[in-house]
């Protein structure tokens, strides 16, 4: 029997760090075709933590697309859900989209019929404590096995909260949901995450 | 010579002389351009395409190496001109400077550079010192079998072989 597979192997001790809510305004979405799983890598001891992320050689280049939200607009969730025989995890993510451009339209249009993976910046950094470095809580990745998709896209012209722009919502399909919650984006250090993530970034993003 | 290469070679001549501007060259700008930033070129916008031409020459010309997107390239150990990681980010944003440790890179991790290189610069000619000259190897002209000879001979060894033996006298 291998050990750890399926067992608990290590303890929980009291978070004397403070621990902040809510993710960043800006988030990156990648087409889930585009990401390398070969090349990409993991920490050996534990799956989720996903050391490097590496996009395909394409034409036209492979990049992560930025959306960004306004005054933490955006929200994530992820949750457990319990199947007859084995337990799955949701990952959902809701951002707000205050425009309503034809660009934006075709943006919506686009991703309603595709899968994405997306990267999240948790506002969350817990700080170092030897031997593990500050940033391991700061970047996560949604939908890494299948890729999430938009399960709902809304727009009331009338909105108090909204001012007419749109409500979308982000998450696994009905049946496929992913094994895992979502994967811990760590390489090294944070400055190293931020240059590799800078590095999937497309040009129009700046 | 890679489409983008093609480009670059007459990217000079496209921009001076206004003759130079036929429409397989063109053509060719459009396809690199796609190719490299996925923009699409009007056909009938004139400037269009020489600002191309630019980001072309900005984009591919200047760096030598081009990394997987979202790799971060480090050194195991120690560090080379005080850098121990960069990108593909630094090499386009920084090439004269990173390209060197780049091929530092390289030559440390070679196993690294096979998987996660998408372009390095190919291998320099050997510079040979003038004394020595290199004497192409002498063929020797063989005169290979025609088909006929082939079968004429190989039916020659069959009837051969199917040759009833003689009978030896006792």
């Amino acid at each position: 029997m291998t050990i750890g597979c399926n067992q608990l192997v290590d303890c929980i001790l009291k978070n004397c760090d403070n621990l902040v809510p809510g993710v960043k305004d800006l988030a990156w979405f990648i087409n889930f075709d585009d990401v390398d799983k070969d090349l990409s890598t993991f920490d050996p001891t534990n799956p989720l933590l996903l050391t490097s992320l590496i996009l395909k050689t394409v034409s036209p280049p492979a990049c992560a697309y930025c959306v960004t939200g306004y005054n933490f607009s955006n929200e994530h969730k992820a949750s457990m859900v319990k199947k007859t025989y084995q337990k799955v995890w949701d990952h959902g993510f809701v951002f707000r989209v205050f425009d309503n451009t034809p660009e934006i339209k075709l943006w919506i249009k686009n991703a309603q019929n595709s899968r994405f993976m997306i990267i999240i910046e948790n506002n969350y950094n817990k700080p170092a404590h030897a031997p593990l470095a500050a940033g391991r809580t700061v970047f996560e990745v949604l939908g890494y096995d299948f890729g999430l998709e938009l399960n709902a896209a809304e727009r009331d012209a009338n909105s108090d909260e909204m001012l007419g722009g749109w409500l979308l919502t982000a998450g696994c399909s009905d049946k496929l949901k992913e094994s895992l919650p979502p994967l811990s984006y760590f390489v090294t250090s944070i400055a190293l995450t931020r240059a590799a993530i800078l590095s999937l970034q497309c040009p129009c993003c700046v | 010579m890679t489409e983008i290469d093609e480009v670059l070679s007459f990217s000079r001549d496209y921009i001076n002389k206004r003759s130079c501007r036929t429409p397989e060259r063109k053509a060719k700008i459009r396809q690199a351009i796609r190719s490299l930033t996925g923009e699409k070129l009007g056909k009938s916008c004139g400037t269009c395409y020489i600002e191309a031409l630019f980001k072309i020459l900005k984009l591919y010309s200047m760096s030598q190496y081009e990394l997987k997107r979202g790799y971060v390239a480090q050194f195991d150990t120690g560090q080379f001109h005080d850098v121990k990681a960069f990108t593909n980010d630094n090499l386009i944003n920084d090439p004269g400077k990173y390209d060197a440790i780049c091929a530092e890179w390289v030559k440390r991790h070679p196993e690294r550079a096979a998987v996660y290189l998408v372009r390095r610069p190919g291998p320099a000619m050997p510079i040979m010192p003038p004394q020595i000259t290199i004497i192409p190897p002498i063929k020797k002209e063989v005169s290979e079998p025609t088909p006929e000879d082939l079968i004429n001979s190989a039916l020659g060894t069959e009837k051969a072989s199917k040759k009833k033996p003689s009978k030896s006298k006792t």
